[in-house]
């Protein structure tokens, strides 16, 4: 082992002491460098995260899928009980469902005549991808969840994204295979909505609580405690009649969104493209 | 001056290889399963801190094994697939390694009670420091409830996880100074 020349100066061990010390502090200088850095280059910051998230997205997939069949089988299970009363109630709504399967199949004979006789133009086919839910870690903060899809599957920033029971939020950043979606109920979200059966306009706009507050509605506009909220497609980065949830009152009197989709049954989502913006379309000049 | 008997030997650089390898991988399993989703009903943003666990548990007994460039870059990954802005778990557990590993003397050879217990403050604290560093980048506060569970959570499955982490600590060859 070497020794400090003539005892002046620290031996080796007190050496390496203080390069740890000095290293704990440049790891924390480096860590808040980063912090404040991904706060003013925030378009920097989620390019790396994204990046590193496509990376690692596979060894993430491989172990969560026995976590998925584990929760799969035990949810199961536990159903397994409430089967019979399940059977009865599903008997009794498919009963009701091809009465209005009829109805439905009349209607659209006669949106489709209508739309004939008005000689409407308009391409409501929506393509959409679905893609699994890789990760939730961050939601207590940020109400984001990551989805196993990316540019390869041909998603692009502003799809909205879609459970099978309603709208979820919009793809934020997208990268090779991996996407990350904004949910709507995160405090920097605003959807424009339409009530449901009205012309009444409004803005779902995030708490990060469970229920949206429904805002800037239309002046005097007379609005029914449970009617159904669907997308308006105004702005142009959602599709338009996307079903979204209800309106209900919170304690202080104030519209919110009772959404459709529970968070905490989110294993796929629908990414749908979002609509082409005519404006946008480059003419033939 | 200490000597390492059998290091010469294949077999036992081998041995030793492995049994550090098995506690290399239960403790990027714990990090991994920080990451997956659980899809378990009503738990949505509620998450036990399992990589926060062996931080403290390794921190304490064999600070080697989550060195600060390692401890850094879990952060960071936390970071990516969470949304939080970049560099604030890496700094938050560097905090927590720095705060665990001078206080070593005084944690080792406490009871289960004591050690669970100062694990207890020092998830409170994190937490605190996490929140507190969020607010003042994000411009708002997260959903406190959440948190708070998540912070239950990881105190109530301290004792399950740490027996993980003893059973592989017991097979852990010495090593130079640590326990």
């Amino acid at each position: 082992m070497k020794r400090s020349i003539s005892g002046t100066l620290p031996s080796p061990n007190i050496m390496a002491a203080m390069g740890v010390r000095y290293s704990t502090y440049a790891f924390l200088l480096l860590s808040a460098i980063l912090m404040f850095a991904s706060s003013f280059q925030p378009r920097v910051a989620e390019t790396v995260k994204i990046t590193v998230t496509d990376v690692l997205s596979p060894v993430v997939q491989a172990i969560s899928y026995p976590i998925m069949q584990v929760t799969e089988v035990a949810t199961a299970v536990s159903n397994l009980t409430a089967l019979r009363e399940e059977n009865l109630r599903l008997t009794i709504e498919n009963e009701k469902l091809r009465q209005w399967y009829t109805q439905a199949l009349f209607l659209q004979d006669e949106n489709q005549n209508l739309k004939h006789l008005l000689n409407l133009q308009i391409d409501d086919r929506l393509s959409f991808v679905t893609g699994q839910v890789l990760t939730d870690t961050g939601l207590a903060y940020v109400k984001s969840i990551l989805v196993l899809s990316g540019k390869s599957d041909g998603i692009g920033k502003g799809d909205a994204a879609l459970s099978g029971d309603g709208l979820i939020g919009r793809v934020e950043k997208v990268g090779r295979n991996v996407s990350r979606v904004l949910l709507v109920n995160d405090v920097n979200s605003r959807v424009p909505v339409v009530i449901s059966g009205t012309n009444y306009n409004a803005i779902m706009k995030g708490t990060n609580t469970e229920f949206p507050l429904l805002t800037h509605i239309t002046e005097n506009a007379d609005v029914q405690i449970g009617t159904e909220i669907v997308t308006s497609g105004l702005g142009g980065v959602f599709p338009t009649g996307l079903p979204v949830g209800k309106v209900s009152l919170d304690d202080n009197g104030q519209y919110i969104v009772r959404l459709y989709t529970d968070f905490n049954k989110l294993n796929y989502v629908r990414l749908v493209q979002r609509p082409i913006d005519p404006n946008l379309i480059l003419g033939d000049l | 001056m200490k000597t390492f008997v059998g290091l010469n030997d294949p077999s036992e650089i081998a041995s030793r290889f492995f049994r550090f390898g098995i506690a290399v991988i239960v403790l990027a399993f714990l990090v991994v399963l920080n990451i997956v989703p659980y899809f378990l009903d009503g738990m949505t943003g509620i998450k036990p801190d399992l990589f926060l666990i062996a931080l403290f548990y390794w921190a304490t007994h064999r600070p080697s094994l989550v060195p600060l460039w390692a401890t850094f870059i879990v952060g960071l990954i936390f970071d990516s697939f969470s949304g939080l802005p970049l560099g604030l778990s890496s700094f938050v557990f560097i905090l927590i390694r720095k705060i665990v590993t001078s206080q070593r003397n005084v944690l080792l050879g406490q009871s289960h009670l004591v050690f669970w217990a100062a694990f207890s403050f020092v998830c409170l604290i994190m937490n605190a420091v996490k929140l507190g560093v969020f607010w003042l980048l994000a411009g708002y506060l997260p959903e406190l409830e959440n948190i708070v569970f998540s912070v239950l959570l990881t105190i109530a499955v301290f004792p399950s996880v740490i027996m993980l982490l003893i059973l592989t600590h017991r097979y852990l060859p010495l090593s130079d100074g640590e326990g």
